[in-house]
């Protein structure tokens, strides 16, 4: 049965990587401008966008201009769709006759959709009417994962060019990432979905009678049930491509109408890594060098492999008080064995723990599994993934520029140890670009931490934990991990719709994205303005295994530095007092 | 009912006032940075 549980794992990873470089190829393809295909198909539209935006496709932008452009579409996004969900209750599309969404989840919400967070501090079925799930949330679904792309593509260019002014034009950069990248996908993947059973229905709930009648606590008899519907399928094509993760109802992937079988759940999870992954290539492609794009992605895999095997032992492992009640925790055909608690049984072990890992590495924030359940080491996998700041492999566009703000740090630390010139892809490290690196990785880092210090402080911060103790902590610790980091999961043990929470975490998802994004923008535009270097027998190899290791120590060692002493009074603790009872 | 109504649109203008701010800090920023750049800062 390991057997079968570790062939899952290589199967899932050999088609992705047999995807990575077609996928890799193509978008470096549509990024350059160059004919990519579907430009024939879809070519006629994007110049129709142009033209009625008023958009100068032909026009570049410096960093500046670039950022401006960017932070004007989210504010937009953000009041269009706040205006949305404020206003549901009068518009149609509207079957179950939702009301108007309070006002501060609507805040958190909206901040949380355009911002690719995807954090819900709500039940889709029970809050969102169907207009406000297609024309807002799928809608930002796809804009601010565009947004991340078109962010990535700038710093490229940064590496790319010599001696100019402007990194690309980030209307062109959207308006392509969705019409050749993510629509074109979402259609295909929301189709297969469909065939596997995802609801796909402007319907009104199902009411269904019950097989075998219940009582409810009061004693009452009930004999039917309401069987949500909904447009859920092409939503939760682009929740996964996009690495947004926000689940068109609150059980998100582990609910039968959203993930209803294998063959939905393995593709669930390639549409998550499928971008990310790829664009490593694609930024090999664009720099000139594709072994610089499978540097990153080998420090990168092998992070994630890692943090999966620790995760996929300790749920595998189960817990010693089970044991000591006499359960079978032994895996066989009848059974999982190990820690299914929180776990569909008809994904098991191993396809829990996988989702775990790349959603809580990628941003996206889907779940198949309630990660609160988790053994205590099964759950900082997933707590850490996040913390170690998205980049394993990360959200589409926001995991590599990420790693590649790594990259420039590893570079520097390299050449302060070995007295060799700070320099990566021919471009110079300066003091301007090590300031905007450190910007990048110590935001999420300082909002995490004060973020977890002010709930774990306060009245109202504590009032959202339904434990207490370590596993408490752990639960706030991850709401701001989650929520900072722009990932978006929950630990499923906080009760996050009240006014605190969805106030401190919005403010958390706004300052994570975009404080991070300008940093990176500024550094695009530090970079595009110099002169290449050539090559000299001082120059750092950034193309071999030596800087693959150097990569993957500079991520540990910031995520360890910054997190561990935090770590220590969640999950490391509740580990020890597990096994010490 | 006007409490309510009075409440919803206090939380309104927070909310939208909220937004509106960091947008503007964040474009503050921007502006920052691109001196900080040109050695201005």
């Amino acid at each position: 049965m390991l057997a079968d549980d570790i062939l899952q794992m290589v199967l899932f990873l050999a088609v992705l990587l047999l995807l990575v470089k077609p996928m890799g190829w193509y978008m470096a393809r549509v990024y350059e401008g160059k004919p990519c295909g579907l430009d024939r198909v879809l070519g006629p539209l994007e110049r129709l966008i142009y033209r009625v935006g008023g958009v100068k496709g032909d026009i570049e932008m410096s960093w500046q201009r670039y950022a401006l452009a960017m932070l004007a579409f989210s504010f937009i996004g953000f009041l269009s769709l706040y205006a949305l969900m404020r206003m549901q209750g009068w518009l149609g599309l509207n079957p179950e006759h939702m009301p108007a969404v309070p006002p501060d989840l609507s805040f958190n919400t909206a901040v949380s959709f355009i911002t690719n967070t995807n954090w819900q501090a709500y039940g889709g079925e029970a809050t969102m009417a169907y207009m406000t799930q297609i024309l807002g949330l799928a809608v930002q679904n796809f804009l601010s994962a565009a947004t991340g792309m078109a962010v990535l593509v700038a710093l490229i260019r940064g590496f790319a060019r010599r001696q100019t002014s402007t990194i690309g034009n980030f209307w062109v950069d959207l308006t392509r990432s969705v019409l050749y990248i993510l629509l074109p996908l979402s259609l295909t993947v929301a189709v297969v979905l469909v065939s596997q059973g995802v609801v796909q229905s402007f319907r009104p709930y199902e009411k269904v009678a019950l097989v075998k009648p219940v009582k409810d606590a009061a004693g009452t008899v009930v004999a039917e049930q309401t069987i949500p519907l909904g447009p859920a399928a092409s939503q939760i094509a682009i929740k996964h491509l996009g690495t947004n993760g926000g689940g068109f109802f609150n059980a998100n992937s582990a609910h039968p109408l959203e993930n209803p079988t294998p063959l939905s759940n393995f593709l669930e999870m390639l549409a998550i890594l499928l971008i990310p992954t790829s664009l490593c290539y694609t930024f090999g492609k664009m720099v000139g060098d594709t072994r610089q794009g499978w540097v990153v992605l080998a420090a990168m895999g092998i992070i994630f492999l890692s943090l999966l095997t620790v995760c996929y032992w300790a749920e595998h492992s189960g817990t010693p008080q089970l044991a000591y009640a006499g359960a079978d925790q032994h895996q066989s055909e009848g059974q999982s064995g190990g820690n299914m608690e929180g776990k569909e049984v008809r994904f098991g072990i191993a396809n829990s723990t996988l989702f775990a890992t790349l959603t809580t590495g990628t941003s996206c924030g889907a779940v198949n599994s309630m990660h609160d359940s988790y053994t205590p080491l099964g759950g900082l996998v997933p707590m850490w993934s996040i913390q170690l700041g998205e980049v394993i492999f990360g959200g589409v566009g926001s995991g590599l520029y990420g790693m590649l703000i790594f990259a420039i740090l590893a570079v520097f630390i390299a050449g302060l140890m070995v007295g060799r010139t700070p320099e990566y892809l021919g471009k110079k490290i300066e003091i301007f670009e090590m300031k905007m690196a450190s910007l990048a990785v110590l935001i999420p880092v300082l909002l995490v931490l004060i973020g977890t210090a002010v709930a774990v402080v306060t009245q109202a911060g504590q009032a959202g934990a339904f434990n207490g103790g370590p596993h408490g902590f752990s639960e706030i610790l991850y709401a701001y991990s989650s929520t900072s980091n722009n990932n978006g999961s929950a630990f499923a043990g906080i009760n996050a719709n009240s006014s605190f929470y969805n106030l401190t975490t919005a403010i958390a998802m706004l300052a994570g994205r975009f404080l991070l994004k300008l940093p990176v923008l500024a550094i695009a535009g530090a970079l595009a303005a110099k002169k290449l270097i050539p090559k000299s027998p001082g120059t750092l190899n950034t193309d071999g295994p030596m800087f693959v290791i150097l990569l993957i120590s500079v991520v540990l060692v910031v995520g360890a530095l910054s997190f561990i002493p935090a770590l220590a009074l969640g999950p490391i603790v509740e580990h020890l007092m597990m096994i010490g009872r | 009912m006007l409490i309510e109504f009075v409440r919803e649109a206090y939380m309104d203008t927070i909310c939208i006032g909220i937004g509106t701010l960091f947008f503007a800090a964040a474009s503050g920023l921007t502006w920052a940075l691109g001196r900080l750049q040109g050695g201005v800062l």
